[in-house]
């Protein structure tokens, strides 16, 4: 059966990376949850744009560079805090993220997943190749910098890890759903 | 509980296939049959209509089945 598929499922689809159909249920769940998390991370702000306010004024720092990277990891921790804990957690509990094929699918699906990082990961390998020696650019010459050892191999190091640990982590995404029932 | 599971099995379907003809995922067609989650009237429109039934005989709990 097709559907026109929204721009809200879309959005669904894209940011949670949804394996699946986006239906009704899935999309009260995660309305629910980003409810939760979008009055968490609101009064999160509040209080800590607040007391971070309070003690720059009341204490004696001069260090406002310090205390820029102090309000920036308190916003990030709970940024990511909120997301997970209160979003990503619950959302996989209920088994959205899980991507069910049938036993005879199986083969197929773990075929496409491999050939998908075999070229995914060459991908990340030369962004990151080329992002780090642009942002490096200030340490010297971008083309030397670009082709030194030193760089191929950090780019390639995070490439690998990253396309071996999301490799895994979609592979252990998958369930095999007997057909009968 | 409602009757969505027997009216699937005489149809001999599975969980997938009657979610993939309703277009919804695999897991909502369990939560309904296991009562966890109650459907809109859309869905339980395309539910009677894909079992061939109509959607009191889906549905409907006698008296002593109402929960409070």
């Amino acid at each position: 059966m097709r559907r026109k598929i929204s721009w809200d499922d879309r959005l669904i689809k894209w940011f949670y990376d949804v394996p699946g159909v986006v239906d009704e249920h899935m999309r009260a769940e995660v309305g629910r949850l980003s409810l939760r998390a979008l009055a968490f991370m609101f009064v999160y702000d509040l209080l800590s744009g607040l007391v971070l306010s309070l003690w720059a004024v009341r204490s004696q720092t001069t260090s406002f560079e310090l205390l820029f990277y102090i309000a920036l990891a308190v916003q990030i921790v709970g940024l990511f805090a909120i997301t997970i804990f209160g979003v990503l957690i619950p959302l996989s509990r209920s088994g959205i993220f899980w991507n069910e094929v049938t036993p005879e699918e199986r083969p197929m699906v773990l075929r496409r997943l491999r050939h998908r990082w075999l070229w995914l990961a060459p991908t990340i390998f030369v962004t990151e190749w080329l992002l780090n020696s642009a942002i490096d650019y200030e340490q010297g010459n971008f083309w030397r910098l670009l082709f030194s050892w030193s760089e191929v191999y950090s780019a390639l190091r995070f490439a690998l890890l990253l396309g071996l640990f999301m490799y895994a982590f979609e592979r252990r995404r998958i369930r095999v759903v007997k057909n009968s029932d | 509980m409602n009757q969505v599971r027997e009216y699937r099995r005489a149809r001999h379907l599975s969980q997938l296939a009657l979610a993939e003809q309703i277009g919804v995922a695999r897991q909502t067609v369990n939560l309904i049959e296991n009562d966890k989650y109650n459907p809109s009237l859309d869905l339980c429109l395309r539910l009677a209509r894909a079992l061939g039934t109509d959607l009191n005989t889906l549905f409907w709990r006698g008296q002593d089945e109402e929960k409070d």
